[in-house]
């Protein structure tokens, strides 16, 4: 079987093709030209031999009829035949007697054909007759003459034979040449195909040397060695970029692990400490909601740009993604160093940073752990860096070495975030509502949904203890959908008991930028049947002025719907612009309760007053959070807020004691001493 | 069936052309010159043929002769230049060429078509040509001037 396959592969090889091609044309073009050659070959010994027949014969028969007076006939035609070349000779005489030469055989002739082309009848011998005249022109006979053939035949076939080995000789000499040049070219062509198979395995840092003299073979090593040079490019390229941040260019997670590893295998050798700094910027998300991505990952880019200026060259500093970063400190020789390069950093990013136009300083929090004592794997110590950094962030302390009793806090963490994953998913939140009421007839006008979570273990949470959780982990995006539906589900019992209460939810920044949002209202509010104005959605300024057009849009879109919307917190992110706020399509502004509950304060006041004053020039209802007390509802009263929520109002309530206040609340309205009937 | 029909055919085919060639083989032709009608060119001898075929110039009746070579029948042609030329047709060629050189004048013309060479011979009474003899006889307008050959052509 490998024979056969052998001789297949050759002659589907090049060299193999050009064999057969040379082969091909010469079994088409050698019989062409071996035959012409030979026919014009054959036409010459031919037409020489007819030339010397013809002209050799008139001269016989011219000295014949000379001779003759004086010779007698049979002895001259004797003479003739002694040259070896005329094999017959007769005279035929006017009577028609043959004579014959003297004592000499002559060629056994049957009949005398003459012969007018050579070869005519096939017998070797070229006759001709030509007529004997003397001086007066008077026939005295017929001269007949035969010529022999054969050696003009002989030097035909010698021709012809010739002729045969001179081409088979070429041929063969074409083959080997042909062989040759292809042996050549393929020589090259497999240097070409080495270099291809060293490129397919790989080996790409060594330089491709085609050496061949043939132009298209160098022309393809050229190129093939430029797609090298390109493949050594991009793959650095793609080195560079599968180990750096693409906005920052700081090394990514993947080449601090590798520095880490390499630094603790020295740091042992050496029997040194490597130091490890987790950093998270403060506020960074506030930052991009607020001022957008672009200037967020400008700042990223300043601050990756100081902490590099903050460090040694031989320190690593990458950035794990969003605001996180993370220094190796690879040989510090006591705790007090990584202390000192975090505080550096500190003092380097409190520096007022200047944006897009927007000058502001920023925060960070870092967390410190030291290789091998805090832990001697990348894992380890990066996760007790970043608890140490968690915990410098809640305590605001900027920085914090890592200590084990901060494991049990972090534990506590994601165990919770566990929880409450699970707790969305079995219902175990609850939602509480509190009243909105209005201070002109002391009525109910609408209710808020608070969300709770029923803890198993430490039961009942506020949101305080696990929103930012759910904010962090995306995990508010569920929880979002679990409350709408809750609250909505809720106002529907209501209604169908003849409560005609609206509900109230609130809406985080990352829900308001939720791509579906619209689309999970509005199937809501169609699966339950309940009209739009039933709900009312709460958005913070922050959340507004995340991204302002995006708002916009959305809120244009529920607003048509007939969702009522009311911003919440008002005066917390600096006070909203009022051209802007104007603009929004909302029907209510809600005043943050730090201005509320603090309103002995003259500026908290003045604050609450022209609030109340600006939502009302904008034709807009004002409600004001966090009445705790009589003084600040009468407060308000006078200041002309129309309506307000608070504890000393009605502190939340689930949703079944609910529609027990509420019935308490209209019977009171008749007593002078409830704080709803004092109007 | 086919092969017997094949051999059938094959076989009369064959008869055909035996009986052809056995004719050709008995056929007896005459080598003859001739003119037109209305020339006034009279008999020549076979050396003043070869001589004026050759190119020599030949004035009778104070005309001079004008040579035609007749090549519509490539035997007709080797006939006349085996018993009148005594040359091969090459050495026939090269030697008019080389006498043209030498001497100056003109090669005899040559007709390979017979009607051309009829309207050439008519149009010039001083003009001969070579033909077989049963094949003068049958155009119109010319006439056999001299028997140049006569033999059995195979």
């Amino acid at each position: 079987m490998a024979r056969p396959n052998r001789v297949k592969a050759f002659l589907t090889s090049l060299t193999g093709r050009m064999m057969l091609g040379m082969l091909a044309i010469h079994a088409l073009l050698m019989p062409l030209l071996f035959g012409g050659v030979m026919f014009f070959i054959r036409e010459g010994y031919q037409t020489q031999f007819i030339q010397q027949v013809r002209s050799n014969s008139q001269l016989l028969a011219a000295l014949f009829a000379e001779e003759m007076t004086q010779k007698s006939p049979e002895e001259l035609l004797a003479n003739t035949l002694l040259g070896g070349q005329v094999i017959f000779t007769q005279i035929v005489t006017p009577a028609g007697q043959t004579v014959n030469p003297k004592n000499a055989a002559n060629f056994d002739l049957g009949e005398f054909k003459e012969d007018f082309f050579f070869g005519q009848h096939g017998d070797t011998v070229y006759y001709i007759s030509v007529s004997l005249q003397d001086k007066e022109g008077n026939i005295k006979g017929v001269l007949r003459l035969g010529y022999d053939e054969e050696p003009t035949q002989e030097q035909i076939q010698i021709a012809y034979r010739r002729g045969l080995y001179l081409a088979l000789t070429y041929s063969l000499l074409s083959l080997v040449l042909v062989t040759f040049s292809g042996w050549q070219v393929t020589r090259s062509l497999r240097r070409l195909r080495d270099a291809a198979h060293q490129v397919v395995a790989g080996e790409i840092t060594k330089q491709l040397d085609v050496p061949t003299n043939i132009s298209e073979v160098t022309s393809l090593g050229q190129d093939l060695e430029h797609m090298r040079w390109k493949l050594v490019h991009q793959g650095e390229l793609l080195e560079h970029q599968a180990l750096h941040d693409s906005l920052t260019g700081l090394p990514n997670r993947t080449l601090l692990h590798d520095r880490m590893q390499h630094a603790f295998v020295t740091a042992q050798r050496l029997g040194k400490t490597v130091a490890l700094l987790m950093m998270d910027l403060d506020r960074f998300k506030e930052v991009n909601d607020t001022l957008g991505h672009h200037v967020g990952d400008l700042l990223l880019q300043q601050i990756a740009l100081r902490m590099r200026g903050a460090l040694r060259e031989s320190d690593t500093i990458a950035r794990l993604g969003g605001d996180e970063f993370a220094v190796v400190l690879p040989s510090v020789e006591n705790p007090e160093q990584a202390v000192y390069t975090a505080r550096k950093i500190l003092t380097t990013l409190e520096q007022p940073l200047n944006l897009d136009g927007h000058s502001f300083t920023i925060g960070a929090s870092i967390g410190i752990a030291f290789f091998p004592e805090h832990g001697e794997d990348n894992d380890t110590l990066m996760r007790h860096a970043d608890l140490s950094m968690y915990y410098a962030k809640r305590t605001q302390s900027g920085y914090s070495v890592y200590n084990p009793t901060l494991d049990q806090q972090g534990l506590n963490e994601i165990t919770l975030i566990g929880e409450l994953r699970h707790a969305i998913q079995h219902n175990e939140l609850v939602l509480h509502y509190q009243p909105k009421i209005d201070l002109e007839t002391g009525r109910v006008t609408g209710v808020e949904a608070l969300v709770r979570w029923q803890h198993p273990r430490q039961g009942l949470l506020l949101p305080e203890h696990f929103l930012h959780l759910a904010e962090r982990t995306g995990l508010i995006h569920p929880l979002t959908s679990w409350v709408l539906n809750e609250a909505l589900r809720t106002c529907q019992n209501w209604h169908q008991a003849d409560i005609k209460l609206p509900v109230a939810v609130n809406l985080s920044p990352a829900s308001l930028q939720h791509d579906q949002l619209f689309e999970q209202i509005n199937h809501a509010l169609q699966n339950l049947n309940i009209p739009p104005s039933w709900l009312e959605l709460e958005i913070t300024e922050a959340a507004i002025l995340a991204d302002p057009q995006l708002t916009q849009a959305v809120l244009g879109r529920l607003s048509d719907l007939g969702v009522q919307i009311s911003i919440d917190d008002y005066g917390t992110a600096s006070f909203a612009s009022l051209a802007y706020l104007n603009k929004l399509p909302m029907q209510q502004i809600k005043i943050d309760k730090s201005f509320v509950i603090e309103m002995s304060d003259e500026i908290n006041a003045v604050i609450v007053r022209s609030a109340i004053n600006l939502a009302h020039n904008m034709k807009r209802t004002v409600s004001a959070e966090g009445v705790e007390h009589a003084e600040v509802l009468e407060k308000l009263k006078d200041m002309g807020c129309d309506m307000a929520q608070g504890n000393y109002l009605c502190k939340p309530l689930a949703a079944n004691e609910l529609i027990g206040w509420l019935q308490q609340s209209y019977r009171d309205l008749t007593d002078k001493s409830s704080p709803l009937a004092q109007n | 069936m086919i092969v017997r029909r094949i051999f059938c055919t094959f076989c009369f085919v064959y008869g055909l052309f035996a009986l052809a060639g056995h004719s050709a083989l008995a056929a007896e032709r005459s080598l003859v010159l001739v003119r037109s009608e209305q020339a006034t060119v009279p008999p020549l001898t076979e050396q003043e043929v070869r001589k004026l075929f050759l190119g020599e110039v030949l004035i009778k009746n104070g005309q001079r002769v004008q040579a035609l070579r007749n090549l519509t029948d490539p035997f007709l042609y080797e006939v006349f230049l085996q018993k009148i030329v005594f040359m091969s047709a090459r050495n026939y060629e090269r030697q008019l060429l080389s006498r043209v050189f030498r001497l100056g004048g003109q090669r005899p013309p040559v007709y390979e078509d017979l009607n051309q060479l009829i309207a050439a011979l008519k149009s010039n009474p001083a003009a001969v040509t070579f033909m077989w003899e049963d094949e003068a006889k049958t155009i119109p307008g010319i006439k056999v001037s001299t028997q140049l050959w006569q033999g059995p052509i195979e």
